[in-house]
């Protein structure tokens, strides 16, 4: 965010883009190995309906704290097992889930706009 | 292979393929030339194929369709006007809810008006124009294009113009350059921005119709597939000059058309996604080259508040 100031206190910021990048990119590949190896035992073409874009909504739902991702992932996944559920009982067609995220999404980043202000009465 | 290359069937395929991506890249060009980056590309691309065919398919006209695929993707693009600009939200993780939302919300509307269908419904298409049959050398590939092609080819002139010839286009580039000196002039930053981005998510959305009204006859899911990204991808190797966007746009085709050919060529022995990778290969490799001394719109990204230093 400061990355000049960040420079002049010292701080090699390449060195730790790159790293952070790293991490990054290992705790994606972590969570395939997760959902290929310990849920389905086997390797489809089609096995992530879309996580990639889901983790990004998550990050900013969560206000990019790594304890609210928790709160944010369960948020996510009930909406779409309830998206399940409701397409099952009713025949509603299960891309409501994303429809749901994305306002969700786009609601959380007003939101969180919006919150820097303050209401004035006058 | 060099019959392949030669031939007008080949040419004719490498058009067909280059439309959506010159129509996108255009408008991504328009958004980024006023300063702002608009993600909502694969997203309008699905809602303007969506909406422009269903109108076709309700018993409009097929350029009725085209204009409302325009229109959907004019009103995405105010949406993400009025939040990147007046808002000043973040433009990457806004224009990803966009496409999530216009994606998701053209598939929710497809499965509702059409709950239980074995084969897509379809509409007939746009045919071949025949308009330069008989000339040489061109006429062959050209009278076997749609209209849409035509279209977007004329576009890419008249998108140069504007730019660089009107004063729309001076102010266009102004505020994505020095958006300070053009509220100095006298000109409305945020209009000129939601302007412009709604003008370019509309040949976005076009690019979208192309693919239900032209290239195909009906609505699939998936559909767009990536091609909104390769277009923001051409934009940055284009060095934001639409001369150059359409340079990219049949490259990247040519290299698609080739990879299609070379899949079915006796002899291929390596699994067919090995030669889908080429055409996306080739494009990191070119960004690579060119993205380092790319002149980028200096207020890229970087949203503009009235009186902040």
């Amino acid at each position: 965010m400061f990355t000049s100031a960040a420079r002049f206190a010292g701080i090699a910021v390449d060195a730790v883009v790159l790293k952070t990048a790293l991490m990054s990119g290992a705790l994606a590949g972590l969570a395939g190995v997760g959902e290929v190896a310990g849920r389905a035992g086997y390797l489809t073409l089609d096995m992530s309906p879309g996580y990639g874009y889901s983790g990004i909504v998550i990050a900013m739902l969560a206000a990019l704290n790594p304890l609210g991702v928790v709160l944010a992932s369960v948020f996510v996944a009930g909406v779409i097992v309830g998206a399940d559920s409701t397409s099952r009982a009713v025949g509603v067609p299960t891309y409501l889930a994303d429809v749901i995220v994305a306002v969700s999404l786009l609601s959380m980043l007003v939101a969180t706009m919006l919150a820097r202000y303050k209401v004035r009465w006058s | 292979m060099l019959e392949v290359v030669v031939s007008a069937a080949f040419w004719i395929a490498v058009l067909r393929i280059a439309t959506p991506l010159i129509l996108g890249t255009l408008g991504v060009l328009l958004c980024e030339r006023s300063g702002v980056l608009n993600l909502g590309i694969e997203g309008i691309m699905v809602a303007g194929a969506f909406s422009g065919w269903l109108a076709v398919y309700h018993g409009a006209n097929l350029w009725t369709g085209v204009l409302v695929a325009a229109a959907t993707g004019a009103v995405i693009g105010v949406l993400h006007g009025v939040l990147t600009v007046v808002l000043a939200l973040s433009q990457h993780v806004t224009g990803l809810g966009i496409t999530l939302f216009a994606t998701s919300f053209s598939y929710y509307a497809y499965r509702v008006s059409f709950p239980k269908v074995s084969s897509p419904p379809t509409v007939t298409p746009f045919g071949e124009t025949h308009l330069l049959d008989g000339m040489p050398v061109i006429g062959a590939v050209a009278s076997a294009q749609t209209p849409l092609t035509l279209l977007a080819l004329v576009a890419v002139p008249l998108i140069g113009y504007i730019l660089y010839r009107t004063p729309v286009g001076l102010a266009v580039r102004m505020v994505g350059e020095n958006p300070a000196a053009a509220e100095g002039q006298g000109l409305s930053v945020s209009a000129v921005r939601i302007g412009a981005i709604a003008a370019g998510s509309a040949l976005m959305g076009i690019a979208g119709a192309f693919l239900t009204l032209s290239a195909f006859n009906a609505f699939y899911f998936n559909m767009v597939n990536g091609r909104g990204w390769i277009c923001v991808a051409l934009v940055v190797f284009a060095s934001w000059r639409p001369g150059k966007a359409l340079l990219g746009a049949v490259l990247f085709a040519a290299f698609d058309a080739l990879q299609l050919r070379l899949q079915q060529s006796a002899g291929a022995t390596l699994p067919y996604q090995m030669y889908l990778m080429i055409p996306y290969l080739l494009s990191i490799l070119a960004l690579a080259l060119v993205a380092r001394k790319a002149a980028y719109p200096q207020a890229l990204m970087k949203p503009y508040r009235k009186g902040e230093r």
